[in-house]
């Protein structure tokens, strides 16, 4: 009874192996380049940046991506709001994080453009503020919405295309942005899983062809079956703490090949992290793109470093 | 009797490719949140550089402003003073004092309307704005960091192994009052 005891309560800490503490997040997949829940710009109008910026992100792949929300949750800042949704949605490549974000609230009017690391020298903060102040602010003021998108985006990819992209150290990109624990996660679940349903599997059977009544060895066979499901917890705490040391050891070695697996399996988890929004692996919103392809947008795993600038009208 | 042996060395194989591999992980997790802190620096530096081109802009034109320039100056030693002598507490604390002497200036700056047309000084202003913002980023990151390290060092059962390895606790970077607010800058 005692073993018992501490297997449960090992299986209860392996749940919160997995379980690791959140930040609070604002949850918002973006598919497009323009997303406007503000409803502010024209429907044409919004196709066309659309199209332009999809175009621009074929050929250079950097991204521009625009965004209208209605107002800010009263917990966050624009700037809260602008990075947490550019690092949720990786906003631009992930190697050299060129990505912009150009994010607008019509209440609070407040506007921000978000500019990732890689692009934080083509597009300085004092650039991106006179783009808000000459470009945006105007238009803005006459109401115009559509024409002061517009326009910004026209000057953001004059600018950014000046310059190629550089890449920004490796230190940064990889300690920060592949969550190694992401990819940890989806294979200790399905390992646990299918650990899990075998051993109610074998419990069954085995009990079962044992006992004559079907009702004894149902009970029997469910009792034994948590039994195992709880070894299978310790064991895969155990196995699954010093695989974690390995494998964590290989993906920080930085070689070619662990960097590979981690592009691979960051497009993955996104994939899954999208279609488990609208249907599991992307039924109903076509979701999944890959870069350049079908159209739509998905970011690329760039990350922001707050820089950018922040303005009103 | 084979078999009891098999298993033992197997067992003993398991734990110490246990102890070594939990033991790395706290070292790079430990790595990992240091060279955050070196951004967070980074950020820090790049303000301290971008003060004087500041006060060199607004001087001329603010020459009464003597206790705002003065605390500045007092600030900014004070800093070179603790990068010199490295205790991160120490840093910590004249950052606070170069962040509050910074946004007195921009608040005094608010009276001389003339100055916010001056482009040279907009552009400083936005400067600066951006790198307050650079700064929170990196600070947050830091703390996701120390938490990342922090809950290794926690959690069972990697915290016998830290108790033993002599790891602790790292403690979060908290603001200071009047630290968390970046000064404001209407334009």
């Amino acid at each position: 009874m005692k073993k018992l005891y501490y297997i449960v309560i090992l299986c209860v800490c392996s749940f919160f192996v997995v379980h690791g503490v959140q930040a609070q997040t604002i949850d918002m997949r973006l598919d497009k380049h323009v997303t406007d829940t503000a409803n502010m710009i024209p429907d044409d109008v919004e196709s066309a940046i659309d199209l332009k910026l999809e175009a621009f992100e074929a050929s250079t792949t950097n991204q521009i991506v625009v965004v209208t929300i209605k107002e800010l949750p009263s917990d966050e800042t624009i700037e809260t709001y602008a990075y947490k949704l550019f690092q949720e949605n990786g906003i631009g490549q992930n190697d050299v994080n060129n990505g912009v974000l150009f994010l607008i609230t019509l209440n609070d009017r407040k506007n921000r453009i978000e500019v990732g690391y890689g692009l934080e020298g083509i597009l300085p903060d004092a650039l991106s503020n006179i783009i808000l102040r000459d470009t945006v602010r105007p238009a803005f003021q006459d109401g115009d919405y559509g024409k002061g998108v517009d326009e910004a985006v026209d000057r953001m990819i004059e600018i950014v295309s000046k310059e190629e992209v550089y890449k920004e150290s490796k230190l940064e990109s990889f300690a920060q942005k592949y969550s190694v624990d992401d990819i940890f996660a989806v294979l200790v679940a399905l390992f646990f899983v299918s650990f899990a349903l075998l051993g109610v599997f074998v419990g069954l059977l085995k009990t079962m062809s044992k006992s004559k009544s079907i009702v004894l060895g149902l009970v029997l066979g469910l009792i034994l079956s948590l039994v195992l499901f709880a070894i299978t917890g310790f064991v895969y705490v155990f196995i699954f703490t010093i695989l974690g040391g390995l494998v964590d050891a290989f993906f920080s070695s930085n070689s070619y090949l662990a960097q590979k697996i981690l592009q691979m399996f960051s497009g993955l988890t996104k994939g899954m992290n999208r279609g488990g929004r609208d249907g599991f692996f992307g039924g109903t919103g076509g979701g999944w793109s890959s870069g350049g392809g079908g159209g739509g947008f998905s970011g690329g795993g760039g990350s922001s470093g707050g820089g950018g600038s922040s303005g009103s009208w | 009797m084979k078999k009891t042996s098999t298993i033992i060395i197997v067992l003993v194989v398991i734990a110490v490719i246990y102890l070594f591999t939990s033991y790395n992980g706290l070292v790079s997790a430990q790595e990992t949140y240091t060279a955050q802190w070196s951004q967070v620096e980074n950020q820090y530096q790049r303000r301290f550089d971008l003060i004087p081109n500041l006060v060199g802009a607004v001087q001329g034109a603010m020459k009464q402003e003597t206790a705002v320039f003065g605390a500045i100056a007092d600030a900014r030693t004070r800093y070179a003073g603790a990068q010199a002598s490295g205790s991160q507490a120490e840093k910590v604390a004249a950052t606070t004092q170069v962040e509050s002497a910074l946004s007195r200036l921009l608040v005094v700056m608010e009276n001389y309307p003339t100055l916010k047309s001056i482009d040279t000084v907009q552009n400083l202003q936005v400067q600066l704005e951006g790198t307050e913002n650079r700064v929170v980023v990196e600070r947050q990151k830091y703390n996701t960091t120390v938490q990342t390290y922090n809950l290794k060092v926690k959690r069972f059962p990697g915290m016998i192994f830290a108790k033993v390895f002599g790891f602790d606790a790292e403690a979060y970077f908290e603001a200071t009052t009047g630290a968390e607010t970046a000064p404001q800058v209407n334009i």
